[in-house]
């Protein structure tokens, strides 16, 4: 068992072969070998290491999702996220970013992977303004800029 | 507080208020005498709400200040701001479209991404990856405009930084609109372009042809010509100087009139080969002409692999046309001789025709494909009649199959792709048994996607039968299925095709049961193996079924009810990514009705045989006429 301290200070027991799925604490365990230490965890909370514990135990001992599968042999899906995956990603976007940063930390790349394709998904389709609504983004153009902005992509504004 | 019930009951006048009773006006003086102090409670309350409500808008001014202020101070908080550059990054390379370059409309990726706020622009803008692909349509308007429009190209260009791009250029066909400022911006940028797509007119080949040298290409990898020479003045493409870029590695033409062993390329540098069958509709072009195919005989194909020895991906069509050897290749290739092609991983091929007489060699006869891992095959039967009516070649004679059987080293296919009335069930099977290395299996219907539904003709002699009789036999051991040497003692030996796992059938017959039972066996198959096996569960899963009410082209809604209850059953206990979609099955055509298990002595194939084994059950003349 592998020991986990989070920033709010919980400490998690997890097994090595669900832990290993992060590359960052899978060289850490080859580097310093076994330990009764826990392994600090300063960018993660309590809350989000359950969450990314809840994908690491789903694929423990499973090879990693194929990314180089034909879409046309998957069906007719808009975007390759495998099922579990998409419900797993089913979560608030306060959380769907903090698991996208604690994949980046930890090194899971296959999470990374899912969490900017959920995100891109969400941005699919809409325009500058929606998606600043999306994620409460602040306008900060001047409007000189905002001008230069319209002036090279719209032909009319131009003229 | 009184409620007004009490406030009624106090009055002296209670009596009379649940009456009809008229006072008389003594009586009337009284009771208006007895409201007066009441009229100046209610007055006074007037005061108090007004002064309350004042308070209470005054507070929720208060509130709805401090909440904007504490959403502000949330929104400097929310992890997206926390988002280094390098996640921003793959993010919005995942906007960009899968299937297609980038257009440049600016509510799209990834203009629309350089317009949300100040980071995002500049994030956007110093990432090249995401400004490597272009997709160009001619401007029509005035100069103005047609300059606004170069500037936008360049500046696209320019977001590219040093990477080779990938532009795709789209024109009418028959277009008369200008396209000189197109034509400027590839040119000048043509030291940068390293893929190049183009679906153009005629008029803008014949410039681009003039106007352009080979020197110009010094990173061009990649050509991809469609739909050209339709009109009188169709250009020659194989003039075309692009052919001796120095570092051309991919050739696609599609629907192009052009000998392609006759194009100057350097055939011994190029790694990939595609000549599809087309795409689009046959009559989508405003001459209304039948597209003429890319096609080759197998000789011409054998000779094209033989003159491209790195190749590792082809992608050809065959017909069997009487088609002259291209003067460029005077010797023609013999197609009995051995041929081995050592790099190519990926064949696509398009079989336009069934050969009248099975010994007749073709593309795949005597050709070894150590690497091959990916095939995809397709007996193309709306192409003409040959095909359409010809039975399909019994399974020894199959060609996939006997290219499989005459490999000298054990086939490594790791992907199969096929039409489903490419070959007759007993092939197919036996090709499954002949691909151990399979992890990837795609059987595709295509009269589901030209039709819509399936029509009701099932049997095993005119396509591939997805029945449960399939499955059984992927779950027992090849021992019991198949004669011959002893299997493999290890457990990948012992199966069929112990590796799949990602399966899709666009139409089966399965039920649910057989689906359940080889699933689990797949699953223990998985648990049971060691360190030395690679047998998997399958992990994808796609089947077309039936709708369970017949004669209906569109699934019911009891059907969907059904499909999702299964899908969600098999996903839970087995963890895999599973679709069940509805099959329409339309109107039933005609019938085959097998009479005796066929005997077939015979070597040599007749396309007409076997016919003698089926019986016509029509319906009526025009669905013998659809057959």
């Amino acid at each position: 068992m592998v020991l986990l301290l989070t920033s709010d200070n919980e400490m998690f027991s997890v097994a090595e072969d669900v832990i290993k799925r992060s590359a960052y604490i899978k060289n850490m365990l080859e580097d310093v070998g076994e330990s009764d230490l826990p392994i600090p965890l300063p960018n993660v909370e309590s809350n989000v290491l359950v969450k990314i514990l809840e994908y690491c135990e789903h694929y423990r001992g499973e090879p990693l999702p194929a990314s180089d599968v034909d879409p046309a042999e998957i069906g007719d899906r808009s975007l390759d996220i495998a099922d579990w995956d998409q419900k797993y990603m089913a979560v608030d976007q306060e959380m769907l970013f903090e698991i996208i940063l604690a994949a980046n930390y930890l090194d899971i790349k296959s999470l990374l992977d899912v969490g900017c394709k959920t995100v891109a998904k969400m941005m699919k389709g809409k325009s500058s303004e929606e998606i600043r609504t999306l994620f409460n983004i602040a306008n900060d153009f001047t409007p000189e800029e905002e001008a230069q902005i319209r002036k090279e992509n719209a032909w009319a504004e131009c003229r | 507080m009184l409620s007004s019930q009490d406030s009624l009951s106090k009055s002296p006048f209670n009596a009379w208020i649940t009456s009809n009773y008229a006072p008389t006006d003594w009586e009337r003086q009284q009771i208006k005498t007895y409201l007066v102090p009441v009229v100046e409670s209610s007055l006074a309350l007037d005061a108090a709400i007004q002064d309350a409500r004042r308070t209470l808008e005054s507070l929720l001014e208060d509130k709805a200040t401090i909440d904007a202020t504490i959403s502000a101070h949330e929104a400097i908080l929310r992890p997206i701001r926390r988002l280094p550059p390098d996640i921003l990054r793959e993010i919005f390379a995942q906007c960009l479209p899968v299937d297609q370059p980038p257009t440049m409309e600016s509510d799209k990726a990834p203009l629309t991404l350089t317009r949300v706020c100040r980071s995002w622009r500049e994030i956007a803008l110093s990432s090249p990856e995401l400004w490597r692909h272009i997709h160009i349509t001619a401007p029509q308007g005035p100069d103005a405009y047609l300059k606004f429009h170069q500037e936008r190209i360049e500046r696209w260009v320019r977001a590219a930084g040093n990477m080779p791009v990938s532009v795709s250029v789209w024109i009418e066909m028959l277009s008369e609109q200008p396209f000189e400022s197109t034509l400027d911006v590839i040119l000048a940028h043509s030291h940068r372009i390293g893929t190049l797509d183009l679906d153009v007119s005629d008029r803008f080949l014949q410039e681009f042809d003039d106007r352009q040298t080979a020197e110009t290409w010094p990173l061009l990898e990649s050509v991809t010509i469609c739909w050209a020479g339709w009109t009188s003045n169709e250009p020659d493409i194989s003039s075309l100087k692009i052919w001796n870029a120095p570092m051309l590695k991919s050739v696609k033409l599609i629907a192009v009139d052009v000998e392609v062993l006759s194009l100057p390329v350097k055939w011994t540098q190029l790694q990939s080969i595609s000549l599809p069958l087309v795409e689009r509709d046959l009559y989508d072009n405003e001459i209304g002409v039948a597209a003429r195919e890319t096609l080759l005989t197998h000789e011409m194909a054998r000779l094209l692999l033989e003159s491209a020895p790195l190749l590792s991906s082809l992608h050809v069509s065959i017909a069997d046309e009487d088609r002259p050897m291209p003067a460029a290749h005077p010797v023609p290739s013999s197609l009995n001789a051995p041929c081995v092609q050592a790099h190519l991983t990926i064949l696509y091929l398009d079989d336009v025709s069934v050969h009248s007489d099975s010994n007749a060699p073709a593309l795949l006869d005597n050709l070894q494909l150590p690497s091959l891992r990916t095939l995809h095959y397709h007996l193309d039967s709306s192409q003409n009649g040959e095909t359409s009516f010809a039975p399909l070649p019994p399974s020894n004679m199959n060609p996939v199959y006997r290219f499989l059987v005459s490999q000298a080293q054990p086939c490594s296919i790791t992907c199969w792709r096929i039409t489903r009335h490419s070959m007759q069930h007993s092939a197919f099977i036996n090709c499954l048994k002949l691909m151990p290395a399979l992890e990837r299996l795609y059987v595709e219907d295509e009269q589901l996607q030209d039709l819509g539904f399936v029509p009701q003709v099932v049997d095993p002699y005119v396509a591939i039968y997805p029945d449960d009789s399939l499955l059984d036999l992927l779950v027992q051991r090849s021992d019991e299925t198949l004669s011959g040497p002893p299997s493999d003692p290890t457990i990948e030996g012992r199966y069929l095709c112990p590796k799949l796992t990602s399966i899709r059938l666009d139409s089966t017959i399965f039920t649910v049961d057989a689906v359940k039972a080889f699933l689990a066996c797949r699953s223990e198959l998985s648990a049971q193996r060691d360190g030395h096996s690679r047998s998997a569960a399958v992990r994808r899963l796609y089947l077309g079924v039936p709708c369970p009410d017949a004669d209906h082209e569109e699934p019911t809604s009891g059907g969907q009810e059904w499909s999702e209850k299964v899908e969600k059953e098999l996903r839970s206990t087995f963890k895999i990514d599973l679709t069940v979609k509805l099959v329409g099955q339309g109107p039933p055509r005609f019938k085959f009705v097998t009479l005796a298990p066929p005997a077939r002595p015979k070597i040599s194939y007749d396309p007409w045989m076997g016919l003698d084994e089926w019986e016509f059950r029509e319906d009526d003349e025009d669905d013998l006429e659809w057959a």
